[in-house]
């Protein structure tokens, strides 16, 4: 942790709303990103950014400034999501998620119109590889793929070996490059098995997947 | 230098980590120059990474505002909070409830006379034949009020139900044709194997802890809420449909699957397919057609004229005309549990006029996934754009006409079929034909349903679907008051597929006529030729038809004789009480 951020911390613990505030702003855009990125739906994403943010400014006093605010922001966060998944009913409202993440990627549109049609179903493999991972792999690959964080920063976050996160990694990389390949994504007819009458099925369970 | 296999660039883009020479670098860097099914893979991996976070970037905007996160902190710390000895108390307090209760449905039974007795599972009610398998009474034919345990099985016969029943744990009812294990059946763990047929259960609240699954061959249905039902076709699929609650699907693959109320999904193997909600879902008025092929097929008259294929000699052959009609759909149910099916899949090659198979295969893989996904509306648009844009093949019109089924739209479903029909030639595309009668019989439009039956039947007698159409056609002609073609085709069915599961209705009302009618010979001639036949339900229809027979010829001592020959070779038969009034008869 810098010395700026030191101060803005120490500013928090004393009650200073506008430090709050200059918290709440650098840090809510990422957190918010990384919930939503776990596939949630949106009533649940604010739910959990918020619990994120009341429990960091209820704890500031136990925060010890090992880490850098954001990794231990993070680390909240992925404890929340985590207690959000946990019970199997809440697995089955995140079904709820695919039409709100589905309406982002659906507005989504390439430079070239023409291609809009085809990335939509490359994004549409790529969320149910997604929606098939163990939440281990699937936070892994989130924050390294989409949060861009390096391995060191996940390993710190996750509370949890660099070996073991980069076996994750390599794990959930897999599975994704199997679904697109399952789905005919590739161009060497040798090794791409034609199709067949299912496509949903395009996932294989991680190697090594705990979950 | 080091040649790289597909599987080590694959490993190593997936660790992501610095190449360990420079000499294991220049490798991946020439693979990937070489290899256009490595670099494409990377290629559309990376693209797709790309552009799921950029467009996932603008969820920041879902955050709260810093307002509602300050209020909730502030009121958070504010609240009194709770000492570890108060937590402790609240704790003890939900264990004390919960074990309250846990423990009640256990105390409670069902009261009888003033006497609480024990509960059990017990039969409900049968209907026609049902037997039991395992245990001492193996063999012995259920009847209501029977008692069924863990490690037993029952097995139902033809056109034969039997629904059982426990309060406090679950009901269900298990279809003709079934076979059904009770692994193990108690308050706190229920396990079935259906092993064939269908099963509708209805689970009552479970406890937290108590488990009730039931089994195939490809996976296990677990209950997480309360209704559902489950069909095995042992070598084929597990269907299972949810009706209420939600159910939790494990397949033998290792994939797992929640299932709402709603909802029905197909096990073809042990694979789980996408979850299809099954709604009564009311058309709009004026169901819009598909852009470019109605204004083709606006010009081609009601029925198609004559369609042509393409022989494998190259032959140019005319086809018969298949009559088609248009007609408008209201409030049409529309099958959306069905697995998206590939019409065009036994298509002959040389049928289908594709320039470019690898991008045909390509679009087709990319609309699967699309309606695999629940995303009708997209994959409708992708193939009517390739479609527009001049690549017109059968197989994509056929997946055209199936994304409108299962999109809902009754109308452009039929529209674009007959599109892929004309192009194809209906001999090409039996299943095609299938589908499209299916459509329209569930559509109500039974005109047409009948033509396009009809065709199938001509075009490829022996398809798997022929049993579902000459059922149709039969059902049909009795409605419209055509007894003799409906008894033609009866008996037909029956001659053609013995072993279907239409068969026994339509051997037994084929031959109600003949015995209504008095022609005597006929009847005997219908019912002698069956009385060895493999399907149980068709003997003992067969047996029966055969006394009633013998008893309007007055032939008395040969009706004696196949009575004997009923009650030996049919033990269990479900017809108890016509076959009851056949002894007393004989014997007076």
């Amino acid at each position: 942790m810098d010395d700026q951020e030191t101060r803005l911390i120490e500013r928090c613990r004393n009650g200073n709303e506008a430090a709050w505030a200059e918290l709440y702003r650098d840090h809510a855009p990422a957190v918010t990103r990384f919930v939503a990125r776990m596939l949630l739906p949106k009533d649940v994403v604010e739910d959990l950014v918020q619990q994120v943010f009341v429990e960091a400014f209820s704890s500031l006093k136990r925060f010890r400034g090992d880490s850098k605010v954001s990794t231990w922001l993070y680390r909240i966060a992925v404890h929340q999501v985590s207690r959000h998944q946990r019970s199997e009913w809440r697995l089955w409202r995140r079904k709820r998620a695919a039409a709100d993440i589905s309406s982002v990627l659906g507005d989504f549109a390439p430079d070239n119109p023409a291609h809009h049609v085809e990335m939509a179903a490359q994004l549409c493999v790529l969320k149910s590889a997604l929606e098939s991972m163990g939440q281990k792999h699937r936070f892994v690959w989130v924050m390294r793929e989409l949060q861009e964080l390096s391995t060191e920063e996940v390993a710190a976050i996750l509370d949890t070996r660099v070996g073991t996160v980069r076996s994750r990694l390599f794990a959930a990389r897999e599975l994704v490059s199997a679904a697109f390949e399952k789905a005919g994504f590739a161009t060497n007819k040798r090794l791409i098995p034609l199709p067949g009458v299912h496509f949903d099925g395009v996932v294989a369970k991680p190697r090594g997947a705990s979950q | 230098m080091k040649i790289c296999s597909c599987t080590e660039v694959q490993s190593w883009l997936a660790r992501g980590e610095p190449l360990p020479s420079s000499d294991m670098a220049g490798a991946l860097k020439q693979h990937l120059d070489d290899c256009p099914h490595c670099s494409t893979l990377y290629k559309t991996v990376r693209e797709t990474t790309v552009a799921f976070r950029t467009a996932t970037e603008d969820t920041a905007k879902w955050a709260p505002s810093f307002q509602t996160v300050r209020n909730a902190a502030i009121e958070k710390t504010a609240s009194p909070q709770m000492g570890t000895w108060g937590k402790w108390a609240v704790a003890a307090m939900v264990v004390v409830m919960a074990l309250g209760v846990w423990l009640y449905p256990r105390g409670r039974g069902d009261v009888e006379n003033g006497m609480a007795v024990p509960q059990e599972l017990r039969v409900e009610d049968v209907r026609g034949l049902a037997s039991l398998r395992g245990g001492e009474d193996t063999g012995a034919s259920l009847v209501n009020n029977a008692r069924l345990v863990a490690g037993t099985a029952v097995m139902t016969g033809a056109a034969s139900q039997l629904s059982a029943k426990q309060s406090g744990i679950a009901s269900w009812s298990l279809a003709e044709d079934s076979v059904l294990s009770i692994l193990a059946w108690s308050n706190e763990e229920v396990a079935l194997e259906l092993q064939s047929g269908e099963i509708r259960v209805q689970v009552e609240k479970r406890a937290l802890g108590e488990q009730f699954a039931v089994r195939t061959e490809y996976c296990t249905v677990t209950v997480v809420g309360t209704a559902f039902v489950v069909t095995h076709r042992p070598g084929v699929h597990t269907m299972v449909s949810v009706t209420s609650g939600l159910v939790r699907i494990d397949a033998t693959t290792g994939e797992t699957k929640l299932l709402a109320a709603g909802e029905a999904t197909v096990i073809p193997g042990g694979r789980i397919t996408a979850a299809k909600t099954i709604l009564e879902q009311p058309l709009p008025d004026e169901t819009p057609e598909p852009a470019n092929l109605s204004d083709e097929l606006a010009n081609t008259p009601p029925a198609i004229q004559e369609t042509r294929t393409r022989h494998q000699d190259d032959e140019l052959v005319k086809r018969e005309r298949v009559p088609i009609e248009r007609a408008p759909i209201r409030n049409a149910r529309i099958d959306r549990g069905r697995p998206v099916p590939a019409p065009f899949d036994n298509l002959p090659e040389n049928t289908t006029p594709s320039r470019d198979v690898q991008t045909e295969a390509s679009l087709l893989a990319q609309a699967r996934v699309l309606l695999s996904n629940g995303n009708d509306e997209q994959a409708v648009t992708l193939l009517k754009s390739a479609i527009d844009n001049g690549q017109r093949t059968p197989r994509l019109v056929g997946l055209l006409a199936d994304a409108y089924r299962i999109s809902g739209n009754a109308d452009a479903a039929k529209t674009a079929y007959r599109r892929a029909l004309l192009d194809s030639g209906p001999s090409s595309a039996p299943q095609l034909l299938a589908d499209m009668a299916a459509l329209c019989e569930q559509s109500g439009d039974h005109e047409e349903a009948a033509r396009t039956w009809e065709t199938l039947l001509k075009t490829a007698p022996n398809h798997h679907r022929a049993p579902d159409a000459l059922a149709f056609l039969a059902t049909n002609a009795e409605k419209e008051g055509d007894t003799e073609k409906a008894n033609h085709l009866w008996f037909q069915l029956c001659e053609r597929f013995s072993m279907s599961s239409q068969c026994t209705k339509g051997f037994v009302i084929a031959g109600k006529s003949l015995l209504q009618r008095r022609d005597w010979d006929a009847a005997e001639q219908h019912f002698v030729t069956r009385t060895q036949s493999p399907n149980k339900g068709v003997a003992e229809a067969a047996m029966v038809g055969l006394i009633r027979t013998k008893l309007g010829r007055g032939q008395l001592g040969e009706a004696r004789r196949w009575l004997e020959k009923l009650e030996h070779d049919i033990p269990n038969p479900s017809r108890k009480d016509e076959i009851e009034a056949f002894r007393k008869s004989l014997t007076e």
